[in-house]
């Protein structure tokens, strides 16, 4: 032990600054619900002013500190408040590529700096000695530890005992409780967002002596906190600066150990990375999700030029890309870089535009292969098109590897998760011989030595060509991707994963074949740009160049393929016509400006009507009917053909004895009811009674403490959610889950269609002919029956909730669902549309012979459509029988009905209790 | 290819550590060419590939700088036998595809000789070869038939005799070496190393990878020490190396360090721990000792056109690189008055290329030790010159004298 004991001290004084680090980065993530992946750039930026004050205005230490980190810092605070408040209701995308775009823009400050060289400056803390297990503590190293744990254990008091700090705790759950409380919430996030802020400052100070004083090495070294804020689990103070010193610790008996065991040489700087791997695959997925609140942006459906149009463009577009060897021959490579990096971009769109995931390892996919094709051709010997079909292949475990986080968690943790994972690859196994190997100039990659006709692949020109080829073929190949079912389920997943799920398709699935596709494109991307510069080397696949790719392609707007035009000009093209880092750098300035305010672009981006207008006038396409309005729809008769007929063998839902917990509380209580088909069985109560809990446990959102849930007769208790949409059982949500990118008709042919991709591969990604016209059948009756037809072509995500709440129901009537669950359905109708879909349901049971079970708050409707009644309180059972009975019974009366209840337009919805915020949960 | 690689790997071990001169990529970054030749003779076309932007852009540049100071010096005196100099200086920013493409130009532009200052010059590597254009090599070059060096050879074999020749003369016998995990060139050398140093009767007790950005090397200094490191190789950038120095000096660990003169920057002269007992080799002759007559006259030189890269380094002395580059210029100015003494026509890369093998025992006034390539061999060197810190100030070893392998 007094071997280990000098490095335990030493990783104790480092990870004090880890901790520091993380539980600024933590405060603002529990504070706001945005994790701040540019932290260290907030902490380098501050280091940026020390050293401006310190140094190069030669201000005493104290003073210069003191203006960091009091006056700068809070102001910086202030404006990430200000960006943080715009991304309220902001996808977890665009609150990943905020705060990548701040490290963007710090890197850039600092080139623009001190282009070249970096500075340093020295330690301004007492570096006096004390003697501690056999190991010289400085003074510097002291103060920092007492100073990192004593603002955790205040920290941990704040939150706990102060007003503010449980204010702060609440706020992220509720603003609206907030306000109600009598704070304003802007107030008390501008508070959290200064301490966190502060934080960072301090830590870059403590941090920075001796290191350049740039954006990346901070940056970089700052990243330790976030493997120490998933040991905290992103949520508990003490746990993150515990987190903090382990790292630290680690960090020092790896490098103890690095002297007789080689291979763990390159770990430690990827270390807090392993942890924060490590966390993200065993942390209990409903832990991490919790912060992951829905999003409320209004989601803008991309504009899709007509077809013959599209035709022309990429006919024009592949012409002059045709011609850059003949007017552009000097920058043959230039262009040639450009058309792989339009692959790039294309891999990663399908992973971030598509279907709405995030990765930051994207280069790491592409260096795999660029290093695979190496190795295949020059050590193996193979032919270079079958080595280059097999490297594209290579990435693929890898890509499955990185999809294991990317179906337990999502957003923020995914980004992390690849980020993490990109970082592990560059420092650990990059040097490896497998891989790039211990030059700079990587391992070789050859041109094919092809020549077809006049056509030689090994020279330049030659080259070029066979690159504009597979760029065409890959442009046609995921054309025809997301333009077939896979498209259609990723954009679809991208809006809202839980509908999807809950309609029949496994998601898990669905993120493996795309993270799959993906990793391999851009793996294809990476052997051509080793081909093209005959060498596969560590330069063209840096892992902080895959956050500008993300970057890019969130903030071009514009639709596929020619947001990867754009991005391959921006990001390739234009520097390359300009010499030295100038034009480099206020291109990275750009990037990093527009990806933090990528959230205001994305709310008035598109492009303009005006001009959608006259495309397709252009392009011939007749522009779209007026929708028809609700009073119109609401005379029209409601009797429509039955589509398919129930399954012969459907019974119905059972749930037998069921009771959940949350925490301590339960929330249902052995709580057991029937649903049989062609009846439509209710479901009441005061609001946290219990209802949507139920609700979710027999969807499979929810696993019930004890209990079991029967479907036609069949266990269904342990299987997932859409397993049980596929076995016949639909629902909707108290608020309204819908694919917003999509129109009326495209979301209820989902309702049909997401059961038909199902789990197998084969059937997300094609669609027979055969079922496409089943599909389009179901939608139209779905759309006939709910008077939905004249909102057909609109985008949903635009709708009132009256019209989505029909919506959503016609979804569910498209998909093969016998039984179906409604959850308050009639939320946001008026009486007129609250007496039509009541018309629609008995149509549904009585016509159709499809079960339902409604939980509903007006009594109007429920008396008017129920044959069966289920009465819940506080979790339990307190009544079953008919409308009729209920009203007679005292128990209700006092529970739920009140005097009142009998004569009341609307359920009386007492808000007793609040039902978890999070549907789903 | 294994032999290319195993050179370029400890060349670029090398540049992972080199000193950074701050103004002189600035100054390198953009192409140019000097004036038009106002002597009556046919220019002397000159290209150079450099990596004089990006992460080792600073160090290249100010490399780079050396060579243009020499240029401007020579074009302003008239030029060599009535020829001035064209220098195209193209920029690769590190990246092989740029290199490749850079490299073409200049040949296809016909400058006679290529100046060799790239990180990735294996790149383009074949093409010279391809084209029969000679290039003087930097101190990362890749060894061919074209491919000429006016310093000692990195990875020729030599380096590590160098190591253990300087250690020896420190009187230490247990050595240690840190290497950095950030460039892949570092870990090759390592493995190496024990067993050379064995040969002359030296232990590698201590090696360990570790990150140029960690926030403190205080474990590696302590394991250092229990394993009875007396004398420290580190392989990173100045920066690091101060850093290293100052964190095992505050252990009390002050082991004597080897640092190759290519990476020594003044900064070095008064961090903890190096300010004494702090040796390296050279290539060429040592860019701090004004008192040889050629490196005065480059110093003058380069105060003249590039002061920024002097004053950057906070000294009156640029680094080893630009020694490199300006012994590079010099063997020009030897070369050419002997291959034509007719200024009016134009010498052709294969003129060139002969000249080179009529030189002997030519130590460029002082700067490189005596070169006489062969033909069919790589026309590498294999000696080198050793200096030390003493007091915070750089010291000459050996009275200035070079020193050659065993078997040299």
């Amino acid at each position: 032990m007094d071997e280990y004991l000098p490095f335990i001290v030493i990783g104790l004084t480092t990870g004090a600054v880890y901790g520091l680090a993380g539980l600024g980065l933590v405060l603002t993530y529990k504070t706001s619900g945005i994790f701040n992946f540019g932290f260290g750039a907030v902490a380098a930026l501050a280091a940026f002013v020390f050293y401006y004050l310190y140094v190069d205005e030669g201000m005493a230490w104290p003073l210069a500190a003191l203006i960091t980190v009091g006056v700068f810092a809070p102001a910086v605070g202030i404006a990430m408040e200000l960006m943080g408040r715009a991304l309220t209701g902001a996808s977890e995308k665009l609150k990943v590529v905020a705060t990548v775009g701040l490290i963007l823009v710090v890197i850039a400050i600092g080139q623009f700096w001190h282009e070249i060289n970096p500075p340093s400056f020295p330690h301004f803390l007492s570096q006096d000695l004390v003697r501690v297990a056999d190991v010289n503590i400085t003074y510097e190293q002291i103060i920092i530890f007492v100073f990192s744990a004593s603002v955790s254990a205040a920290l941990w008091w704040f939150f706990r005992s102060v007003r503010l700090g449980i204010v702060m705790r609440g706020l992220v759950d509720s603003r609206d409780l907030v306000a109600m409380s009598g704070d304003d919430p802007s107030r008390v996030r501008r508070w959290a967002w200064i301490i966190g802020t502060v934080f960072a400052a301090i830590a870059g100070l403590l941090l920075a002596p001796g290191h350049p004083i740039d954006g990346v090495s901070l940056t970089l070294l700052v990243f330790a906190a976030f493997g120490a804020a998933a040991i905290g689990s992103f949520d508990n103070l003490p746990l993150t600066f515990a987190g903090g010193l382990l790292i630290g610790i680690a960090t020092a008996l790896v490098d103890k150990e690095a002297g007789t065991i080689t291979w763990i040489g390159g770990i430690p700087p990827a270390l807090p990375f392993v942890f924060l791997f490590v966390v993200l695959i065993i942390t209990p997925r409903r832990r991490l999700a919790r912060r992951n609140l829905p999003s409320f942006e209004r989601v803008l459906r991309p504009y899709h030029a007509p077809l013959r149009l599209r035709l022309l463009a990429g006919a024009i577009a592949i012409t002059l890309l045709a011609l850059v060897p003949v007017v552009q021959v000097d920058r043959l490579a230039l262009w040639s870089t450009a058309l792989i990096s339009i692959i790039l971009f294309l891999s990663l769109g399908l992973l971030v535009r598509n279907s709405g995931q995030i990765s930051l390892c994207h280069l790491t996919f592409a260096a795999v292969g660029g290093v695979a094709f190496s190795h295949f051709t020059t050590d193996s010997g193979w032919p270079w098109l079958v080595a280059l079909v097999v490297a594209s292949l290579v990435a693929v475990p890898i890509g499955a590897l990185i999809a294991i986080p990317a179906v337990r968690v999502s957003g923020v943790f995914l980004a992390l998760a690849t980020l993490g994972f990109a970082i592990i690859m560059q420092y650990v196994f990059y040097g490896r011989d497998y891989m790039f190997g211990s030059t700079a100039l990587g391992v070789a990659a050859p041109r094919p030595a092809v020549s077809l006709g006049g056509w030689d692949l090994s020279s330049d020109q030659g080259f070029y060509y066979l690159l504009l080829l597979i760029t065409v073929l890959v442009v046609l190949g995921l054309t025809a991707i997301t333009s077939g079912r896979l498209g259609r389920l990723l954009q679809a997943m991208g809006d809202s994963q839980l509908a999807l799920e809950t309609k029949g398709t496994n998601s898990i699935v669905l993120k493996l074949i795309v993270f799959c596709i993906s990793a391999a494109v851009a793996s294809l991307a990476g052997a051509l740009m080793s081909m093209l510069f005959h060498y596969a080397t560590v330069f063209y696949f840096q892992p902080f160049d895959s956050i500008t790719l993300v970057v890019l392609v969130t903030i071009i707007t514009i639709g596929d393929p020619w947001y990867a035009v754009l991005g391959a000009l921006g990001r390739v093209v234009i520097g390359g016509y300009f010499q030295g880092s100038t034009v480099s750098n206020f291109l990275l300035l750009f990037f990093g400006i527009s990806g933090v305010a990528a959230v205001y672009g994305t709310r008035i981006g598109g492009m303009p009507k005006s001009l959608q207008r006259f495309l397709d006038r252009v392009g011939g396409r007749r522009p779209a009917q007026p929708g028809v309005g609700a009073s119109e729809r609401s005379d029209r008769p409601v009797s429509v053909p039955l589509v398919r007929p129930v399954s012969a063998t459907a019974t119905g839902l059972e749930i037998r004895n069921i009771s959940v917990l949350f925490g301590g509380i339960k929330a249902v209580n052995g709580v057991s009811l029937d649903a049989p088909m062609g009846r439509i069985t209710g479901l009441i109560g005061p609001n946290g009674a219990g209802k949507t809990t139920t609700f979710n446990v027999c969807s499979g959102l929810i696993k019930p403490g004890v209990g079991s849930v029967l479907l036609d007769g069949v266990d269904v208790t342990r299987e997932s959610p859409s397993r049980r949409a596929r076995r016949g059982l639909g629902r909707t949500f108290q608020r309204p889950e819908l694919f917003d990118s999509l129109t009326t008709r495209q979301n209820v042919s989902m309702g049909c269609e997401a059961s038909m991709a199902g789990a197998s591969p084969s059937a997300q990604l094609v669609s027979s002919r055969a079922g496409r016209r089943d599909i389009a059948d179901a939608a139209d009756a779905a759309l006939a029956i709910t008077g939905t037809n004249g909102i057909a072509d609109l985008q949903v995500g635009l709708l009132p909730i009256g019209q989505r709440r029909l919506v959503e129901l016609a979804t569910v009537l498209a998909g093969p669902f016998d039984l179906l669950m409604l959850d308050e359905p009639s939320s946001g109708l008026d009486g007129n549309e609250t007496q039509r879909f009541g018309e629609v349901l008995t149509t549904v049971a009585t016509q159709w012979g499809r079960g339902i079970l409604l939980v509903e708050h007006d009594m109007t409707l429920v008396r008017g459509v129920c044959d069966h009644l289920y009465v819940l309180d506080f979790g339990s059972l307190i009544f079953e029988g008919s409308p009729e009975e209920m009203l007679l019974s005292d128990e209700v009366q006092s529970a739920y009905l009140g005097s009142t209840a009998t004569t009341s337009e609307h359920g009386p919805g007492s808000p007793r209790s609040i039902e978890p915020a999070v549907q789903g949960e | 290819m294994t032999n290319i690689r195993g050179k370029f790997c400890a060349a670029v071990a090398i540049l992972a550590m080199v000193p950074t001169l701050v103004m002189g990529a600035a100054a390198a970054s953009t192409p140019r060419s000097s004036p038009r030749a106002t002597a009556a003779g046919a220019p002397f076309k000159v290209g150079m590939v450099c990596t004089c932007s990006g992460t080792f852009g600073a160090a290249f540049g100010g490399g780079a700088a050396g060579f243009q100071a020499w240029a401007k010096t020579i074009d302003a005196s008239g030029g060599v036998g009535g020829r001035q100099i064209e220098l195209t200086v193209k920029d690769d920013a590190g990246n092989p595809g740029q290199a490749s493409t850079a490299a073409k130009s200049l040949i296809d532009d016909g400058n006679v000789v290529i100046i060799d200052m790239s990180l990735v010059s294996g790149a383009w590597n074949q093409l010279i070869q391809d084209a029969k254009v000679p290039v003087i090599a930097g101190p990362t070059a890749v060894q061919n038939p074209y491919t000429f060096w006016v310093g000692q050879t990195t990875g020729a074999g030599s380096g590590n005799e160098s190591l253990a020749k300087i250690a020896k003369s420190a009187g230490v016998k247990k050595l240690g070496q840190l290497y950095c995990a950030e460039s892949p060139s570092c870990t090759e050398g390592a493995s190496q190393l024990k067993s050379d140093m064995q040969k002359f009767g030296l232990s590698v007790v201590y090696q360990a990878e570790f990150a140029s950005n960690a926030a403190n090397y205080t474990s590696q200094c302590i394991a250092a020490q229990n394993a009875g490191v007396q004398m420290l190789l580190v392989g990173s950038q100045p920066s690091t190396i101060s850093k290293v120095a100052a964190d095992c000096s505050t252990q009390g660990f002050k082991p004597k360090y080897q640092i190759g003169v290519i990476q020594w920057s003044p900064a070095m002269l008064s961090a903890p721990g190096l300010e004494d007992g702090t040796y390296g080799a050279a290539g060429n002759y040592l860019f701090f000792d004004k008192k040889q007559p050629e490196i005065a006259r480059m110093q003058k030189a380069m105060k003249k056109y590039y002061p920024d890269v002097i004053s950057a380094d906070n000294a009156d002395t640029p680094s080893e690189l630009v020694v490199t580059m300006w012994a590079g210029g010099v063997l020009l100015e030897k070369l050419l008055p002997q291959i034509s003494s007719d200024a009016s026509k134009p010498i052709t890369r294969q003129q060139f290329y002969d000249g080179m093998y009529t030189l002997k025992n030519e130590t460029l006034n002082g700067l490189s030790s005596p070169i006489t390539y062969v033909k069919g061999s790589n026309n590498t060197l294999s000696c080198w010159f050793t200096a030390h810190f003493k007091g915070g100030k750089y010291a000459v070893d050996n009275g200035g004298k070079y020193t050659c392998p065993t078997a040299a």
